[in-house]
């Protein structure tokens, strides 16, 4: 149902009607932006990855190629690209200050920042995953993503994409320890 | 519960969970992020329309922009000029060496011709593949010289050196030969002087009265090319000896050192007047001051014709003292109107407008030991000395 949607959203896209854009935008937009959320731990960067992915796919629409159907898979592949680009440029992600602490008065401000730590953790912990592995992980734990989708965003079959499934769990657990 | 979901145990369960928890993004950064985007997209669609309006022509607006889009392919007029250009150069070019082919020695394009035959030349490799083209070319010296007797007009001399030219090379090719090649090339060397000695021969007895000089002299040298090439099959160890010696005193020819002892050697600057009764010049008093060695004689020899190794002296040198003959000499023509091979140093009637010519293969006049006699006519062009002609008074 969803990919019969999809389909006529993207042919409406492909003559870069503002209404089917606009609906494309408001769809996606705070699901890309969540997934490089938490990848990143970063608002900037998560949102400098969600704007890119929706120029790439508008790029895309103009040279003739992009999806035909599943378009939220093809924009989450295009914002997992953008996030293994971003990891691989840099050496270690990068804590970031300010707007992310809670300032939450009554919260012990220790435990606030031993919370933050943590989740520097297992971002640092993901970013430690290859970038197959560290896809699934979101996709599965975090978007709560059917194995089916997954393997239509990775473009790879459900069998492959349990078995990565598998060793990425172990990979996450073994730095996590 | 899935069974991927059962390997994740609650310590990591629990903190995958704290990254599900993600503040949205603020709604004025939606909003400017949501245009961004929606402009881009206006953009695209802008372009879209324009090209979908022309779309049903666009093989047309293909062809006009090849002639009026200069942008489209910058490179176009630049290269168009190259291929014009290039197809001027080589096209004009190969035009002209294919109408030079017929031209005669008389015609501008004549020079293409012997330019083209030097390149073919050039580029041949084998010995045997020169020697091919060499023996056409001279075949084509011979056609020439045909028509442009038919056509009642002089020899010019460059294309009567020219032949010999390439009588000499068809020799030096086959003397760089094995034996086996060598036998086969002498006797294609021979068969080949043989009818072109037989043309030359025809000519000289169309003309009616005075023979040709310039077609006497090609005959008596390719007949001399018949005698080497049959020599050469019987031995091809003293031929290629032979060839080596003529190539060698060509060479030296030009620059031999004079010998101030050889009798009747003049300088070539040396100004005699004709005596009075017209009849040239005789032998030299020996006294004159040093000459070339290949000047000995009156009636020098032909520049380009290299002397015989064996009896390479025709003739004496006028002059007295020692006379002893020189290679390269040339003796005085006994008779203007016959071949140099009667010829008898300083003797014969005197008629100064024939110029002696040399002698061919085999003369064997001019001995050394013979004594030119005072008054012989050298048969040399009275109004011009020409080098190596005796200075003694007729």
């Amino acid at each position: 149902m969803r990919a019969a949607t999809d389909q006529l959203l993207l042919e409406r896209a492909r003559r870069f009607e503002k209404d089917a854009l606009a609906e494309i935008f408001d769809r996606y937009n705070a699901g890309v932006f969540r997934y490089a959320m938490r990848l990143l731990g970063d608002t900037d960067q998560a949102r400098d990855c969600m704007s890119e992915t929706f120029s790439r796919f508008l790029n895309a629409l103009r040279r003739g190629v992009g999806p035909n159907d599943y378009l939220q898979a093809y924009l989450y592949r295009i914002a997992h690209n953008w996030i293994t680009d971003y990891y691989r440029s840099q050496t270690l992600p990068t804590l970031p200050l300010g707007p992310e602490l809670r300032s939450d008065p009554a919260e012990d401000p220790l435990q606030v920042v031993a919370d933050e730590m943590e989740l520097q953790h297992v971002r640092l912990a993901l970013a430690l995953l290859t970038a197959d592995q560290r896809q699934v992980i979101t996709l599965k734990y975090l978007e709560e993503w059917e194995n089916v989708d997954i393997a239509r965003a990775m473009n790879k079959p459900v069998g492959a994409v349990k078995s990565l499934q598998h060793r990425a769990i172990e990979a996450l657990r073994r730095l996590l320890r | 519960m899935t069974p991927s979901e059962i390997e994740l145990d609650e310590h990591l369960k629990g903190l995958l969970d704290r990254l599900r928890t993600v503040s949205p993004l603020g709604q004025q950064a939606v909003a400017e992020d949501r245009a961004n985007f929606l402009a881009q997209g206006e953009i695209f669609r802008a372009a879209v329309s324009q090209q979908a309006r022309h779309r049903h022509i666009g093989w047309i607006n293909i062809l006009v922009s090849a002639f009026q889009r200069k942008e489209r392919i910058p490179m176009l007029n630049t290269f168009m000029a190259i291929v014009i250009t290039m197809t001027l150069l080589f096209g004009g070019a190969g035009a002209a060496v294919y109408a030079a082919q017929g031209s005669l020695p008389d015609q501008t394009l004549y020079l293409v011709k012997t330019w083209s035959e030097d390149v073919r030349l050039l580029l041949e490799g084998s010995s045997q593949g020169q020697l091919d083209l060499t023996l056409e070319f001279t075949d084509r010296r011979v056609a020439e010289i045909s028509r442009l007797r038919a056509m009642d007009k002089p020899v010019p001399e460059r294309v009567a050196t020219r032949l010999q030219e390439e009588l000499d090379a068809t020799l030096q090719i086959a003397a760089g030969m094995d034996d086996p090649q060598l036998m086969q090339a002498l006797a294609q060397i021979r068969q080949k002087a043989e009818v072109q000695s037989q043309t030359m021969k025809a000519l000289i007895g169309e003309g009616s009265g005075q023979k040709d000089p310039e077609l006497v002299r090609i005959q008596e040298r390719l007949q001399e090319q018949v005698w080497l090439a049959a020599s050469g099959e019987s031995d091809p160890q003293g031929f290629r000896l032979q060839v080596r010696e003529r190539l060698r005193d060509r060479q030296n020819m030009p620059s031999k050192t004079p010998d101030p002892t050889q009798p009747g050697s003049v300088t070539q600057t040396s100004t005699i007047t004709p005596g009075p009764t017209g009849n040239g010049y005789g032998p030299g008093t020996g006294d004159q001051s040093p000459g070339t060695p290949d000047h000995y004689g009156p009636g020098g020899p032909h520049p380009s014709q290299t002397p015989m190794p064996n009896g390479g002296s025709y003739g004496l040198g006028p002059g007295g003292g020692q006379l002893s003959a020189t290679p390269g000499g040339y003796g005085p023509g006994s008779n203007p109107s016959q071949t140099p091979q009667s010829d008898g140093p300083g003797s014969g009637p005197q008629n100064p407008s024939v110029t002696p010519q040399q002698s061919g293969p085999g003369s064997r006049t001019g001995q050394s030991t013979d004594t030119p006699q005072p008054g012989g006519n050298p048969g040399g062009d009275q109004s011009t000395q020409s080098p190596g002609q005796g200075s003694g008074q007729p």
